[in-house]
């Protein structure tokens, strides 16, 4: 592989760690998150694991 | 800090049942910087369980400050499985890092990265008037 092709791919994975650590992707790609069903959360111990 | 209109159940200091919400803020490299904690109702009556309503998570879930969630806890000090498997769903959701913050005697903050089945401590910067009673 040609070294700007290396280069270039290596900025681009940069540019995507730098806008999902963010927050930026979501709004770039515009995708709704849509959520179904209530978020459950419980003070519980990790038994069974 | 906006409060939730909810009954007894967002009453943070005579409340036995856990309380929480929504944190609003930015991320700084791996640190999470919260500008809001808004409470929200709890949905469930039942003790150490905290429910968060669809409706009420639609409302906050694709605002670009969205950082991720907190509520009390009364008996461990760090996220249930069921806060693991709630908090890794959401988070491979929204495709974004997503914090918890548990508060107890102390609070901790964990952090969910979309790619990651993983979460790990993280640091947070709280707002100055985070809720007094649990410092």
């Amino acid at each position: 592989m040609k070294k700007a092709n290396v280069d270039k791919a290596k900025k681009l994975i940069e540019q995507k760690i730098a806008e999902t650590k963010s927050g930026a992707k979501r709004q770039e790609s515009g995708k709704k998150v849509k959520i179904d069903n209530p978020l459950v959360f419980k003070d519980e111990g990790w038994d069974g694991w | 800090m906006k409060v939730g209109t909810a009954g007894k159940s967002a009453d943070p200091v005579s409340n036995r049942f856990e309380t929480g919400g929504i944190l609003l803020g930015t991320w700084k490299d791996e640190t999470v910087i919260i500008e809001q904690m808004i409470h929200i109702s709890n949905q469930s009556h039942k003790k150490n369980e905290f429910v968060v309503s669809a409706e009420n998570m639609n409302e906050y879930i694709n605002r670009r400050d969205f950082v991720g969630l907190f509520h009390t806890h009364h008996i461990l000090p760090f996220p249930g499985l069921r806060d693991y498997l709630t908090m890794t769903k959401l988070c491979r959701q929204t495709g974004v890092p997503l914090c918890l913050i548990i508060m107890k005697k102390h609070l901790t903050v964990w952090q969910f990265k979309p790619d990651l089945s993983l979460m790990r401590r993280c640091h947070a910067i709280l707002p100055a008037n985070y809720p007094q009673y649990l410092s």
